[in-house]
């Protein structure tokens, strides 16, 4: 039951007023959940948040009248939130940040420490920054992210191509390997494939590529099929273009818009398989932080230290802003 | 000026608006239409000519970004107001509509017994078996033989005619003063486009029906209709009776034009109206002045700055919005 | 007239000249759609136990030397081997492998006490089972009415509002919830209560205000009494009868149906998150999509009420690829399932997988990956044969 509060009033209020309103009742619910400490923290986890969505609500307005109805607040903050992302992931060993990650360095650090001037999110049990650690196990998401999509999408991309364009035998026994594997259970096989594997960087990259390889295969194969159809592809044929020619040069440029707009989902995908194999305890062990071994380790203890969970929060953003910019850009290419 | 006693259904500039994301367009625009009771009123103009919106702004059948404005609805002496959906038995009840595709039309998941059950369970109040009965005998009325048997099939069983004749059943269902048929037989071969027609017109004698006939093709409405109504770029350019059609006695330079893509009109209707050069125009930049004149052979300077006023042919009645109306059948030839 | 009709209208015999002919060729033709499928389901499941049995292979480490521990003697180390059948060639342990499955037998343990992996399996097959179930039939409930009511009103601010939260459910990781429901139903249950106390009491106020507007543009009060009363109805449960959670455990059925509700809610909770939302933007899209086709008009026109237009005209052609979809998503809730058993401790195939793949124990994970898989390819085909005899539309068309 939403009311739109700028029509229930006598609508004579000009309504730049009421977007400003907004905003201001938004940052007022804001500013009340950070400064009242008496409050449970739930009360002002709800607070804040509600102010947050209040301050969006108004925000957005007063910038769809300023650009024009076209414009999207949110698309823009999912980017910026990315670019710092990745940027603090990128520059993590330059930030002025605590010891986060040796235990043996931070042994003088108060453990289990509220959020505070020196330890903006507060230390976990070993007296260990949490803002470092998140800012650290960006850098692990990321590169599992971006690394497992790397090589799944290659692999996947070319066999599907192929298998497309060769049809036949190697079809049937691409697709066919491309069905077993997609019916495994995606968190399963991860957990069969970590089992084999050992938890380093780069076999988790490995894991995750394999994991996706089938989802780029049928993508790949089915689009590699409609291109594969088409005039020109006959021409190039005619002309007596080889067939690798005809494959990276007439085809796989045609496919490569889908399969990237596609691979930027799968960034997100991965980022939450693998902090969920890490929650598990099946991924990079403690104390090199990810986010998801940093909230297995907070599980224990967040009843009395909710601030442990913080790690949750940029997992959360940065799923939400890859796939609000992966729709943002799918929009666009099907409008043009 | 209007006669309730005669006239079923009575519309004075009637104007609908969607809203796009390129900004309003106004698909129809300021259209009159008069249907005596029982007679046949035809509705003809080109693909894009806002007939079909004009059909379904009568109903108040649109989206909900379409904006309907009137000076005056009245059907069988009631006002309505065309911003507001009439009340739900309004619908099937008093006015009903056979649609142009009756693939598209009927749901394709849903019996065809069970479509025509519809409107009789809801406005008739039947109980299942009774509902089921007398869609059997509706299905007889409409000409499907064996129809016991056809109320369990889905509309992919049955051919396009029968399609078509299903969904007039579903539309008579309730017995409706009014039926609006839009392009009821486009996508019909000939020969069932002719029967439709005649079942059409049976109906409408057997049940003392009005109905509102519209179609792209002129010649296959001089052969149905008491009187048409020619819309060009969303206005109705011409009304004239079925007798100037017949003897190509039009005053509109587009009806003309229309007919001349049609020399025989008694030949069977077969061809779309492709002979006059050009399309219509753009409803989001409408030429000022006489809509057609950028497509008609006899503009001159003013049409396309002036708006043509209406006038009325004081020998045939017939009513036209042109700078420089055809004069005789002659010159048309 | 009625006799006029021609054979111009009539089908092309052999195509649909009689009932009872047409029936048993399509009969013959579903028989063959079915085989085909069984064959290719079958063939999956073989490619499934190969690579199940063989990734097994590859773990490094010694499967004996963890199962005995580092005490164990070279004898006894030789005789646990030999028991095991690990001397002999890898082709024939797995043609082995494959002859126990056929039978039920997975083998046992290697975690001693050693057990049959089948008894364990059986044990908690159960739990996992009824979280899916359970979550599928909670997120389809849930999920229905906010895409009917969101394709209704598209674009509008339900919609807007309910799209911009399941953009939120999707990007939320399964432990993610699962914690923030901890947090929330057990740790916190008492703001939670003044939270529905709250949301009762806005609701009415609200719904009384809707209803009152819409009385004065003549409009029906009852789309806002219905969706206020349900909030109010919500909150107001929510506040009188919130049960006490447990963080962990689980408590089967045979122990009160109550009680086993209550240890699973929270869990089902977390999981319907994602299928609520998969759920819901997928129905709402093929909704909007069934709303703009002309039958949909036809029905308006022929005076039914919305409920009518949304529900038998929309919903019901939708809700064939729902269906596909809820059996593809099944997949996504066993990953769930792993995560909500072990945050909550529940005795499922999952935490029982997460414990076997921690311990080395690879006969239980052999086995538990084989029969997940097993029973997501099998549910998969069912529907896909389901869908051949449910949706008139396929059903007409030759299956292939």
């Amino acid at each position: 039951m939403t009311v739109p509060l700028a029509k229930t009033g006598g609508a004579r209020v000009p309504d730049a007023v009421w977007r400003w309103a907004i905003v201001l009742l938004g940052a007022i619910l804001v500013g009340v959940a950070l400064s009242t400490p008496m409050v449970l923290p739930v009360v002002r986890l709800l607070l804040g948040a509600l102010g947050l969505v209040f301050a969006y609500a108004g925000a957005s307005r007063l910038l769809r009248a300023r650009f024009g109805p076209d414009f999207d607040p949110g698309v823009w903050l999912a980017g910026s939130w990315l670019v710092l992302i990745v940027l603090a992931a990128a520059t993590a060993d330059l930030l002025p940040l605590p010891e986060s990650l040796d235990p043996s360095k931070a042994l003088t650090e108060p453990t289990y420490a509220a959020p505070s001037a020196a330890h903006l999110l507060g230390t976990d049990q070993y007296g260990l920054d949490v803002l470092g650690q998140i800012v650290y196990g960006a850098r692990v998401s990321l590169v599992v992210g971006l690394g497992g999509v790397l090589i799944g999408g290659t692999i996947g991309t070319l066999l599907g191509l192929t298998a497309s364009y060769l049809r036949g035998r190697v079809d049937g026994a691409v697709g066919w390997g491309t069905d077993v594997l997609l019916s495994f259970p995606p968190l399963v096989l991860l957990m069969a494939l970590a089992a084999v594997l050992e938890p380093r960087t780069r076999n988790i990259c490995l894991a995750l590529g394999i994991l996706v390889i089938p989802s780029f295969v049928r993508l790949s194969r089915a689009a590699g099929l409609k291109v594969a159809g088409q005039p020109f592809v006959l021409m190039a044929r005619a002309m007596g273009a080889t067939r690798r020619r005809i494959l990276f040069r007439e085809i796989l440029p045609n496919i490569l818009p889908s399969v990237l707009s596609y691979a930027l989902l799968v960034v997100a995908i991965l980022i939450v398989a693998e902090a969920s194999l890490s929650f598990l305890g099946l991924s990079i062990q403690r104390p090199a932080p990810t986010w998801g071994n940093m909230i297995a380790e907070a599980e224990a203890e967040f009843q009395t230290h909710p601030f442990l969970l913080a790690p949750a929060v940029p997992l959360f953003l940065t799923v939400y802003s890859i796939n609000r910019i992966g729709d943002f850009l799918r929009a666009g290419k099907e409008g043009d | 000026m209007t006669d309730d006693t005669t006239d079923l259904l009575v519309v004075r500039g009637l104007r609908t608006t969607l809203r796009t994301s390129r900004g309003p367009v106004t698909v129809v625009d300021g259209a009159d239409l008069r249907v005596p009771r029982g007679s046949t009123v035809g509705v003809v103009g080109e693909s894009g000519s806002g007939k079909s919106m004009f059909a379904r702004s009568l109903m108040n059948l649109l989206p909900a970004d379409a904006d309907v404005t009137a000076d005056e609805i009245t059907f069988d002496g009631r006002e309505l107001d065309p911003r507001r959906p009439p009340h739900r038995h309004f619908w099937g009840t008093e006015i009903s509509m056979v649609f142009q595709d009756p693939m598209t039309a009927l749901n394709p998941v849903r019996t065809v017994g069970a479509q025509i059950c519809d409107p009789l369970r809801v406005h008739r109040r039947m109980n299942r078996r009774d509902a089921r009965a007398r869609a059997a005998e509706l299905l007889a009325h409409v000409g499907i033989p064996a129809p016991d048997s056809r109320l369990d099939q889905y509309p992919h069983e049955l051919s396009g005619g029968m399609r078509q004749r299903a969904m007039i059943a579903v539309a008579i269902a309730c017995e409706p003063q009014l039926l609006i048929a839009d392009e009821p037989t486009t996508g019909l071969d000939v020969t069932v486009q002719r029967q439709i027609l005649a079942l059409l017109r049976r109906l409408k004698d057997e049940h003392g029906m009005a109905m509102v006939l519209i179609s792209h093709d002129i010649a296959l409405l001089a052969d149905e209709v008491d009187e048409v109504n020619v819309m060009y770029a969303g206005e109705v350019v011409e009304n004239t009776g079925v007798a100037q059609i017949r003897d190509e006695t039009v005053r509109h330079r587009y009806t003309a034009a229309l007919l001349r893509a049609h020399p025989d009109v008694d030949a069977p209707a077969r061809t779309r109206l492709e002979s006059i050069p050009g399309g219509p125009p753009d409803p989001l930049a409408m030429p000022a002045g006489c809509r057609f004149a950028p497509r008609c052979e006899h503009a001159r300077a003013v049409c396309a700055t002036e708006t043509p006023r209406p006038a009325r042919d004081p020998r045939t009645g017939a009513a036209y919005a042109c700078h420089f109306p055809a004069e005789s059948a002659e010159e048309l030839v | 007239m009625a006799g006029q009709v021609t054979v111009a209208e009539t089908r092309p015999a052999g195509k649909s000249a009689l009932p009872a002919g047409r029936g048993r060729t399509r009969r013959a033709k579903t028989a063959r759609y079915v085989l085909s499928r069984v064959v290719r389901l079958l063939s999956i499941i073989a490619g499934v136990t190969f690579i199940s049995f063989f990734l097994l292979k590859l773990t490094p480490g010694d499967p004996v030397a963890t199962a005995l521990g580092p005490e164990a003697t070279p004898e006894q180390a030789a005789r646990l081997r030999a028991s095991l059948g690990l001397d002999r060639p890898v082709w024939e342990q797995y043609l082995d492998w494959l002859r126990g499955v056929v039978t039920g037998d997975f083998g046992s343990t290697l975690s001693q006490p050693s057990r049959p992996v089948s008894g364990e399996l059986a044990a908690r097959l159960p739990v996992t089972l009824q979280l899916i179930g359970l979550t599928v039939v909670l997120s389809l409930a849930i999920a229905i009415p906010l895409a009917v009511w969101s394709a209704h009103r598209a674009g509008r601010t339900f919609d807007r509002a309910v799209s911009s939260v399941l953009y939120g459910f999707v990007a939320m990781p399964g432990f993610v919830a699962a914690l923030l429901l901890v947090m929330l139903f057990v740790f916190h249950a008492d703001a939670v209560r003044t939270a529905g106390l709250a949301l009762a009491c806005a609701a009415l106020a609200l719904t009384l205000v809707a209803a009152f507007r819409a009385r004065r543009r003549e409009a029906s009060p009852l789309p806002a009494l219905i969706g206020g009363g349900a909030a109010v109805l919500v909150g107001g449960a929510v506040y009188a009868l919130l049960p006490e959670f447990p963080r962990q455990g689980f408590v089967p059925v045979s122990d009160g149906l109550g009680a086993n509700l209550t240890s699973v809610a929270l869990p089902v909770f977390a999981l319907t998150f994602v299928d609520i939302a998969v759920f819901t933007r997928l129905l709402r899209g093929d909704l909007i999509g069934e709303l703009a086709k002309p039958h949909v008009l036809a029905s308006r026109a022929k005076g039914m009420s919305t409920a009518h237009v949304l529900v038998r005209e929309s919903l019901r052609p939708s809700m064939f690829s729902l269906i596909t979809v809820v059996g593809l998503t099944i997949g996504q809730l066993i990953g769930g399932t792993i995560i909500v058993e072990h945050v909550f401790r529940l005795p499922g195939v999952g935490s029982l997988l997460v414990a076997s793949v921690r311990n080395g124990d690879y006969p239980v994970v052999q086995a538990a990956i084989f029969v997940i898989a097993a029973v997501y390819v099998t549910v998969n085909s069912l529907i896909d044969i389901a869908y051949t005899y449910l949706d008139p539309r396929v059903r007409q068309v030759n299956p292939v």
